[in-house]
């Protein structure tokens, strides 16, 4: 539990950072289509599974 | 505990520096071929068929489907192999509304038993009877060609104007010919395998999944874009629309021949200035640029604007009044930057801001055909 807790949260940051340069990136140049492609699309569900894993980890450790 | 946050936080920064190299080298570096719609729009006014497949240069591997320019219905989608329809030029020169008077009048009454689309009998002036070259001029029986450099206060820019009685001599190449994301070759290469009189870079479609590639009749992709888009039709007109606006249904009937997705249009649909543009203010800012300009069928004009070194560029709103007091029709920004190169007889004759890029694509001007 507290090794998925620790992924989850690794996960998070990382996959968060990454969309954060996409965001930079595609002010500049938006005909790069940084933010919808189908590999940025992946990685946009995968930082929402991510998000989920880790409230609901959270809460677990709660009760 | 601090050591343990800053272990985390490198740890974090390192793996987040390897998931963005590796998707640079899966979104923009690995080469990968892209799945073509292969609809090969026929050349209404040609009976040989010569433009999209037999000359060699473009041939789309899984080019499979055939529709014909100047069928009302279009309803060659669906329709696999051949069946092609060859004999359509007469009844097609006016399939978009403008070329189907103009062909008898500046024929001079009778049509001439020759093929060709309209322009073939426009700017006759203009042509040599035998191949001769300048320079800074090239002129054979299809080409007229006059590259000058000028220059606009601290804008230096490079200007070809030409005159096409063939409007298959206005082709685009593919990086190592294939269509694809990630397939990259010099300007310069991609000329000389090419046998191109003057080129420029193109859209470079291969960044984005997104817009509509045409490319030397054959249409590639047609997806949903924002930007504009800017299409070469068979009988040598050109228009700039909205992405939104663009239909395959209409690029076939009217005989799209070209169309480039960059933008923006540079012009209104009047001919007149633009001064204000969609875009963020980094784009319109002074910029080295590549750019397109219609004057009319048979008449048109490439631009390449140094920037970013001796001469400053050239922002969005200015290019749109230089290709006003050009006196160009429409005019279309192509991708710029880095990418503004200009090869003319084999030569990069513009100063490319960091040296130059590779691009995915070019347009040029090349003869179709034999000449002494």
């Amino acid at each position: 539990m507290n090794k998925a807790r620790v992924f989850s949260s690794h996960l998070t940051v990382i996959l968060s950072l990454v969309f954060t340069v996409f965001l930079i990136l595609d002010r500049f140049n938006p005909l790069m289509n940084f933010v919808d492609n189908s590999i940025s699309r992946w990685l946009l569900g995968a930082l929402c599974l991510s998000g989920i894993a880790q409230s609901i980890l959270h809460w677990k450790e709660g009760e | 505990m601090g050591h343990r946050i800053i272990r985390n936080i490198l740890i974090d920064l390192v793996c987040t520096g390897l998931a963005l190299t590796v998707f640079a080298l899966f979104h923009h570096v690995l080469p990968r071929r892209q799945q073509s719609l292969g609809i090969v729009i026929s050349n209404p006014y040609r009976t040989d068929d010569t433009d999209n497949g037999g000359s060699g240069r473009v041939l789309p591997e899984d080019a499979m489907l055939i529709a014909s320019a100047g069928m009302s219905d279009a309803p060659a989608l669906s329709a696999k192999g051949g069946g092609q329809s060859n004999g359509s030029r007469g009844n097609s020169i006016g399939s978009n509304g403008k070329g189907g008077s103009s062909l008898t009048e500046e024929s001079g009454g009778a049509v001439p038993e020759t093929e060709g689309t309209p322009i073939c009998y426009k700017f006759a002036e203009k042509y040599a009877e035998a191949v001769a070259v300048t320079e800074n001029s090239y002129s054979s029986p299809d080409i007229s060609i006059t590259v000058t450099e000028e220059t606009l206060g601290r804008i230096t820019y490079y200007l070809a104007d030409i005159y096409l009685r063939d409007i298959t001599c206005f082709r685009s190449a593919l990086a190592r010919n294939t269509y694809g994301s990630g397939f990259r070759d010099s300007i310069a290469d991609m000329a000389m395998l090419n046998n191109a009189l003057v080129a420029v870079n193109g859209d470079y479609y291969g960044n984005t999944n997104e817009g509509v590639v045409i490319r030397n009749g054959v249409i590639y992709r047609a997806n949903p874009t924002d930007c504009d888009v800017c299409v070469l039709y068979y009988d040598g007109t050109m228009r700039v629309m909205p992405g939104t606006s663009f239909s395959v249904e209409d690029a076939i009937r009217d005989g799209a021949w070209q169309a480039w997705t960059f933008g923006p249009a540079l012009l209104d649909t009047d001919g007149s200035v633009l001064t204000a543009f969609a875009s963020s203010s980094r784009i319109i800012s002074a910029n080295p640029r590549t750019a397109i300009g219609y004057y009319e069928p048979g008449h048109y004009c490439l631009v390449v604007v140094d920037g970013r070194g001796e001469s400053a560029g050239i922002t969005l709103p200015a290019l749109s009044r230089l290709f006003h007091d050009l006196g160009c029709a429409a005019a279309y920004n192509l991708d710029g930057g880095n990418s503004s190169v200009m090869v003319w007889q084999s030569e990069v004759i513009n100063v490319p801001s960091g040296g130059g890029r590779e691009s995915s694509d070019a347009l040029l001007i090349t003869e179709v055909n034999d000449h002494e």
